[in-house]
């Protein structure tokens, strides 16, 4: 799913990224795109294993305070789809 | 950088001060008020004695985001259905529903640390894309349009984040 190497040729953790960033781009209430995503991880044990360790590592990288003044997005309920995006997807 | 008291006791008030906004940020994303409370409690907890009690810049700013991202978390484990996917350090699922959080001391301290110091290395305008993607959600069009780069570049600029941040994997060994 990716066209670069995350790590050392391993398909499975390279395939997790991918879903990782496609829920950050899709966000959470993509009903089709949730029953594939969990289809994938009810495939294999290593699947959610390789997910679980990706999305703590996503989750972290989420709070690591920005060195660049960017403002984070505040809730606008005259609009609650914000810059075009999910209510419930990271895309806010 | 890290915690001190002033920095904690800053952020603790802040939160508190501007709770109702802090909340409606939750709520806008994970739509029910018990799920608020929760979301509200683990981010005070991880700003006022966890692992983002530290100094910054911005502290409203810090805890929207560390609420944001809290808010998400929440979103992430009700949507995998297959069980609670927050691994420990060892790379081992926790056994008890709810449990995802039970890790959240010194080792999560200890993976915030490999992800910041991957960050630190990246070059400044790579840095800036991956945080208006990562934190503000930016789409690659809008971001290339900000920095003033093609959306192609953008794209290859997140990809080597990822890579980066891909090394992270062994935290979980260490």
């Amino acid at each position: 799913m990716t066209d670069q190497t995350l790590s050392c040729q391993d398909p499975i953790w390279e395939e997790a990224w991918a879903w990782v960033q496609r829920q950050h781009e899709t966000g959470f209430d993509d009903a089709s795109f949730n029953v594939q995503l969990n289809q994938w991880l009810q495939t294999d044990p290593a699947h959610r294993k390789a997910y679980g360790k990706v999305a703590r590592i996503w989750s972290v990288a989420g709070l690591v305070p920005p060195v660049h003044d960017i403002d984070i997005p505040l809730p606008d309920c005259s609009n609650p789809a914000g810059d075009g995006a999910s209510p419930a997807g990271e895309r806010t | 950088m890290y915690m001190s008291d002033s920095s904690n006791r800053l952020l603790g008030e802040v939160f508190i001060t501007r709770q109702s906004d802090l909340r409606a940020i939750a709520f806008r994303i994970v739509g029910r008020a018990d799920v608020v409370d929760d979301v509200m409690q683990d981010a005070y907890i991880k700003l006022v004695e966890g692992v983002c009690a530290r100094e910054v810049l911005n502290p409203f700013g810090y805890c929207c985001q560390v609420v944001r991202n809290m808010a998400f978390d929440h979103c992430r484990s009700r949507v995998v259905e297959v069980g609670i996917i927050m691994p420990t350090l060892d790379g081992n699922l926790p056994d008890v529903a709810g449990d995802r959080h039970a890790d959240a001391g010194i080792d999560e301290r200890r993976l915030l640390e490999w992800v910041e110091d991957v960050l630190a290395a990246l070059p400044p305008r790579t840095r800036l894309v991956f945080e208006l993607y990562r934190l503000q959600g930016k789409t690659q069009r809008e971001i290339g349009k900000m920095v003033g780069v093609s959306a192609t570049l953008v794209n290859f600029m997140i990809k080597d984040v990822m890579k980066a941040l891909a090394a992270c994997r062994d935290a979980f060994d260490a």
